[in-house]
């Protein structure tokens, strides 16, 4: 039979919460044997897309809560970070030209970028009452 | 796991070593010793990341913050001892084009003595 997983936590949304998730996320990725270099791409991925919840879409704000929910069942993992902040913006899934960007020593976005190369898909959008980042990955 | 920063000197190279994790968490502390560094005129750092165990986009928009002065003032920012996973982080954005990395601290400092 094949694999499923399923796992559902909720955090503040605070940073000091963030090498606790990591730890989680490569604890759930070695249920499934995850190549560890591959476990700690995902675990960087899922750190940058609750980095920007708790920066962009919260503010800060620690009273806010942060749902991270893990699935994986027909060889994929679907990883989303559940919000009611402020959307984040799609656009900012468009990848500039590095070699521009790092001669105009510019440093905004670099979350968004490591989460793009790391991952299958990462996409934004909204579904009862939450919005939400959603990190695809194929993991066989 | 938190931050350990220790910062030595070497030949006129500023050795800053880090332990632990450089998160959007733990960031501010190594911001804050990247400044410190540059504020104190030292523009040759070397960032020794032998005990480095992870690093986000928050660690690199860190240096991106400090580079240009550096560059400015005709030094240079350098790392050496990357784990695999430090290594790629840098490497999947091209970053190692800006940012060279050594495998030892010894070829670290010769690049600097080196090539400045």
């Amino acid at each position: 039979m094949a694999k499923k997983l399923y796992l559902k936590t909720t955090i503040k949304a605070s940073t000091e919460y963030l090498s606790l998730i990591n730890k989680l996320t490569l604890d759930f990725l070695s249920l499934l044997k995850t190549e560890n270099e591959e476990a700690k791409n995902i675990s960087l991925a899922v750190d940058e897309a609750l980095t920007n919840t708790i920066k962009h879409a919260y503010k800060y704000d620690d009273k806010k809560d942060v749902e991270i929910e893990y699935v994986y069942e027909n060889d994929t993992l679907t990883i989303k970070i559940y919000h009611t902040g402020i959307p984040l913006s799609p656009d900012k899934l468009v990848f500039p030209d590095m070699k521009e960007y790092l001669k105009k020593y510019q440093k905004g976005g670099l979350g968004i970028m490591l989460m793009i190369k790391f991952m299958d898909s990462v996409e934004y959008g909204n579904e009862n009452g939450k919005h939400f980042c959603k990190l695809v990955k194929k993991i066989s | 796991m938190d931050i350990k920063l220790n910062v030595s000197k070497e030949k006129g190279i500023t050795i800053l070593e880090v332990q632990g994790d450089i998160n959007a968490h733990t960031v501010n502390e190594f911001e804050k010793k990247l400044h410190q560094i540059v504020e104190n005129n030292n523009y040759k750092i070397l960032i020794d990341c032998k005990n480095l165990d992870y690093i986000s986009s928050a660690g690199l928009g860190a240096l991106m913050g400090v580079i240009e002065t550096v560059k400015n003032n005709g030094g240079d920012i350098k790392l050496c001892n990357t784990s695999p996973s430090v290594y790629r982080v840098f490497d999947i954005l091209g970053f190692t084009e800006l940012f060279k990395i050594y495998p030892s601290l010894e070829e670290g400092l010769k690049a600097f003595e080196e090539n400045g």
